[in-house]
């Protein structure tokens, strides 16, 4: 991100007539027009469904029911006297903080290695990177049909070293692996593209001076590839961040936020309250808390990062 | 900054309609006659929402072609939704907008909430006005729904739970499938087999990943799973018997209780394997049993104690009361056929599900059927005793508590009897919260 | 160590890592052409006993795919152009023009990125059903008209193009738009290709909305039916896994051929993106 340029040169202007303050104006209003039909289309498909929601959370509204009742704070009161409401917190983070450590560590760890001009190796990342353009929906398919604890390719697997049958999916503890399994096959890809492109965009000179200073690979990875990684790093850490928040596909057909809610991830939580208790007052509620949780979180992660990040030039 | 505010207006705007739009459906408007002229051939197209499998296209296409010969002004459009949760999601979606198809099936375990909320066309006008035989129907499958006295919708794909066992086996053994809770504890000494403390074969499986299986024990016990004033029964003794038997029988390695995601091809594989005796599941699927399995398939009834009762599972036929009127007289003539004695037997063979009129049982086209399919032989043998399920438009929301109480027994060990009498209140909060 | 040994265990490395990330699909290519029976084996085959390709003939007939492929093509199209457009106007508003509130209005594009589908919907389905787009195009591709993620990286990219570019145009007498689409829009292609590529990948793949957001089979996308495949099997999935993986790969196919014909040029536009 580089440095805002100081808003745009404005036309040489002799003296501020009055004259040039409409014209002005015409000028902002023409600037402004480029930026209104995406305006238009998202305050119509996100900022209105969200007030909507927002003036829903105070009611006792269930999306089949005529009948709308204000009740003011007593959804919010519900939600945050329930124990399940931190457990589902709890797992929302667990699951966000281990998906993108392991995303990015792994993506990381591959563009390290597969940093390498070799027509081979273009052709085996492009492999690595499929599994990023395949459907959510047809990649948790395949992984419950892998971790299907009767035939599952794993269980076999793991039987060929004399080890027992893991019931992956119906164990709370394994079950949020399952989950982890997807997105990280889905996700390391297209990371380890992103990463290649920082790498090769840090000048060749930094490498070749501590080079001669005698410093080994590993000390130049902490101390120039890293830190000047850290942009790349940074835009990675927020988008896979929001997408981790937003966990909701594979737990829809993998787990159902089960056994015993132990992957129960806010998203699927508040898509079950409104169409599988019809609870949608409570549900909106939910929504309100899921995006202020959100916007909080990627604002801080933002402007704790801002000063630890290198920018080259 | 001004078209903002004008947008800000419109979105305000736009939600008071919604609230007003809202607000005109459903109620119970339902007069004496309905409103149709049942003569009328004005040509009208309905469309019909469902969920029916692929194995039962065939069937739902001959009933639509047959119901196109008997009323050629009414075209019915079938639309298929994807299974029951799909199709809810859809038909609140839809009630929200105000824009629903005239008919649609409805999974039985969430009739009490949608015709709570008004969204089911009374259809007790009809049923009086053109004498529908009620006494045909088996009594509990009527009642799945019917709510609060009015009948919303009739049995369209029935099915209840039964023990599945394997023939072969307990014929070899000497025992016969047990038929009352006290016969259990012999069948499952003289089934189940153990090597090293460990269970190789279990005597008999119960499914822990829906209330479903379990409803009807506890009310075989003597429990209620609902009072009569909304409350949970988990406060009686009689309504925990289950719970420690199950956990009895657990505990002594002779009852497999499965419970999450995939657990009933666990089910499944292990009864074809005979690694299980016997197992309760779907009536729906005799049939896959039959076709994989190495050895002779039985079917008995729920083993009963107090009572002896299962519930129907599978889902009905109901008509949305926010259809327009002009297709309200053809929807009702659908359902009317859709469900009618004339081609039940056909309906059953070709679904896989059971018949819901005691006429056609001892009709020459049922006992060919029963011919083809002795298995569901035991289910007729106790055709009232199949109840409908426990009624209360929060009931799947209470039930997912108890539901998880079951869960915790079978993943962690733990046990379920005080676990239940602690979350009694937590149940008796969500159905007072509706 | 000699470098020739590492580039050896280098090279063996990646080809493991390659194999273990490609496995998946090889096991879906694979289960579908088995037979129900050879899905349940105690030890299973990396290689069909025999090739039923009768698997594929029967889940196609599962749901009407053809059709489903080309409103998938519509639908991909469509939100393809008008993405691609909003974002290259709204970066350029928010980059390079000026009008009160700027800043402002773009934190609330970023905003945007983070709400889901999943609590948006109900609200827009009631509004597009009053405007009867139920069940049409437009309700698959309006909604999807503008991403955030992709105005925010075009902005980026805008940002580091030099304002002389611009004043150049300005002297030539070009308008705003004519400097946009003939100027800057080029100096800013490759952003552009990375971005069409996860639009029409995102677009692709798109499950949720189209699921809700369609009635009927005129108007269903690959994607539902493949959850269409699922359900009408449901309870017996694993008896009917050779199946679905069938018709998985079947709608697999269209994006794979697309991305293993250009990955040159997808990997080169990909790798050379400005995501900074």
């Amino acid at each position: 991100m580089k440095q805002a340029p100081a808003a745009r040169t404005k036309p040489k202007v002799s003296m501020a007539s009055k004259a040039s303050i409409s014209r002005r104006r015409i000028e902002s209003l023409k600037d402004f027009s480029f930026a209104a039909p995406a305006l238009l289309i998202l305050g119509v498909f996100i900022y209105y469904p969200l007030l909507f929601s927002l003036y829903i959370s105070f009611t006792n509204w269930n999306m089949t029911r005529p009948m709308k009742k204000f009740i003011g704070f007593e959804n919010y009161d519900r939600l945050v006297s329930d124990p399940l409401f931190y457990k589902v917190l709890r797992i929302t983070f667990t699951y966000t903080a281990l998906d993108v450590f392991l995303t990015l560590a792994i993506g990381l760890g591959l563009a390290l290695l597969f940093n390498v001009s070799k027509r081979f190796y273009n052709f085996m990342r492009t492999g690595i990177f499929m599994p990023y353009y395949i459907s959510m929906v047809i990649a948790s398919m395949v992984f419950l049909w892998i971790f299907n604890n009767q035939y599952g390719l794993l269980n076999k697997f793991i039987g060929v070293f004399g080890m027992d049958p893991v019931n992956w999916l119906q164990n709370p503890n394994t079950a949020i692996w399952t989950l982890l399994a997807v997105s990280i096959w889905k996700g390391v890809g297209f990371t380890m593209l992103i990463f290649l492109s920082g790498l090769r965009s840090i000048p060749l000179e930094y490498f070749e001076a501590s080079s001669l200073d005698g410093a080994n690979k590993f000390w130049q990875f902490l101390h120039i590839t890293f830190p000047l990684l850290s942009p790349t790093t940074l835009f990675l850490l927020i988008t896979n961040f929001i997408s981790s928040m937003q966990v909701f596909q594979s737990i829809d057909i993998m787990t159902n936020g089960g056994p015993l809610d132990s992957t129960k991830a806010i998203v699927y939580w508040i898509y079950e309250m409104a169409f599988v208790n019809f609870r949608t007052g409570r549900a909106s509620a939910l929504v309100i808390i899921f995006f202020l949780i959100i916007i909080v979180l990627t604002a801080v992660q933002m402007i704790l990062t801002k000063k630890k990040v290198h920018y080259e030039g | 900054m001004m078209f903002k505010k004008k947008w800000l207006g419109t979105a305000l705007a736009a939600v008071l309609a919604f609230g007003t739009v809202t607000g005109c459906g459903g109620g119970d408007e339902a007069a004496e006659m309905p409103q149709g002229d049942p003569n009328d051939t004005t040509p009208v197209t309905i469309q019909y929402w469902h969920s029916h499998a692929e194995t039962q296209m065939g069937g739902l296409n001959y009933m639509i072609d047959e119901f196109k010969k008997a009323y050629p002004h009414i075209t019915v459009e079938p639309v298929f939704q994807g299974g029951y949760p799909d199709l809810q999601k859809k038909l609140s979606a839809a009630v929200a907008a105000n824009d629903v198809p005239a008919v649609t099936n409805v999974e039985v375990s969430v009739v009490a909430n949608f015709a709570d909320g008004g969204l089911f066309q009374d259809l007790t006008p009809y049923i009086k006005r053109d004498k529908v035989d009620m006494e045909d129907f088996s009594k509990g499958m009527l009642q799945a729904y019917a709510y609060n006295d009015k009948q919303y919708g009739f049995p369209l794909i029935v099915s209840t739970s039964v023990m599945v066992y394997n023939k072969t086996l307990l014929d070899k053994l000497g025992v016969q499938p047990p038929q009352t809770w006290d016969e259990i504890e012999d069948y499952n000494s003289k089934v189940t087999e153990k090597e090293g403390g460990k269970t190789t074969r279990y005597a008999f499986s119960v499914p822990g990943w829906d209330t479903w299986y379990y409803d009807p024990w506890i009310s075989n016990g003597g429990g209620t799973v609902l009072t009569d004033d909304d409350t949970v029964g988990f406060d009686q003794p009689e309504s925990l018997r289950w719970a420690e038997n199950f956990k009895k029988w657990i505990d002594d390695g002779s009852l497999m209780m499965g419970f999450g995601k995939g657990a009933s091809d666990t089910m499944r594989q292990m009864f074809l394997d005979e690694k299980i005796g016997m197992v309760e599941h779907s009536s729906a699927i005799i049939k896959m049993y039959v076709e994989n399995a190495k050895f002779d398939v039985g079917v008995s009834f729920l083993p009963g104690d107090k009572e002896r009762k299962s519930h129907i599972g599978g889902a009905g036929i109901v008509m949305m009361s926010g259809a327009k009127e002009e297709q309200k007289e053809a929807a009702w003539k659908f359902i009317q056929f859709m469900t009618s004695a004339e081609h039940n037997i056909k309906w059953a063979d070709e679904t896989g599900y059971l018949p819901t009129h005691k006429s056609v049982i001892d009709s020459e086209e049922g006992k060919q059927y029963f011919e083809k399919w002795p298995q569901y032989k035991a289910v007729f043998d106790n055709f009232d005793n199949v109840g409908p399920r426990p009624q209360h438009p929060a009931y799947p929301e209470m039930s997912s508590v108890y539901k998880d109480i079951v869960g915790e027994m079978i993943l962690n060990g733990k046990d379920p009897v005080p676990m239940l009498k602690e979350n009694t209140q937590k149940m008796n909060d969500v159905l007072s919260d509706y | 160590m000699s470098s020739k040994t590492w580039k050896t265990i280098r090279l063996i490395a990646a080809i493991l890592v390659t194999l273990i990330m490609i496995f998946p699909v090889y096991w879906m290519v694979i289960t579908s052409f088995k037979t129900s029976n050879e899905l349940r084996l105690a030890v299973p085959t990396f290689w069909p006993e025999t090739f039923m390709w009768s698997n594929y003939a029967e889940a196609f007939q599962a749901a009407p795919f053809g059709r489903y492929a080309v409103n998938t093509v519509i639908q991909t199209v469509g939100i393809l152009f008008l993405q691609i457009n909003l974002a290259i106007m709204a970066a350029y508003a928010f980059a390079k023009g000026s009008f009160p509130g700027r800043d402002k209005l773009f934190l609330l594009v970023l905003a945007a990125l983070i709400v889901p589908e999943q609590v948006t919907f109900v609200p827009v389905y009631v509004m597009l059903s009053n405007l009867r787009w139920i069940d049409t195009f437009y309700a698959l591709i309006v909604p999807h008209a503008v991403s955030a993620y992709t105005i925010f990286l075009l902005r980026q990219t805008f940002k580091s193009i030099s304002n002389d570019v611009i004043e150049a145009g300005k002297v030539d007498g070009a308008s705003r738009f004519q400097t946009l689409y003939r100027i800057l829009t080029p100096m800013a292609f490759p952003t552009i290709a990375t971005m069409a590529i996860l639009t029409f990948i995102s677009s692709w793949n798109s499950y949720f909305w189209p699921l809700i957001m369609t009635n009927s089979n005129d108007m269903r996308v690959l994607t539902v039916g493949i959850a269409m495949m699922r359900d009408s099997v449901a309870g017996d999935e694993a008896l009917n896994f050779h199946l679905i993986m069938a018709a998985s790969v079947m709608i697999i196919l269209p994006i794979v051929l697309i991305f293993v014909l250009a990955q040159k040029h997808i990997i080169t536009a990909m790798s050379n993106s400005t995501f900074k």
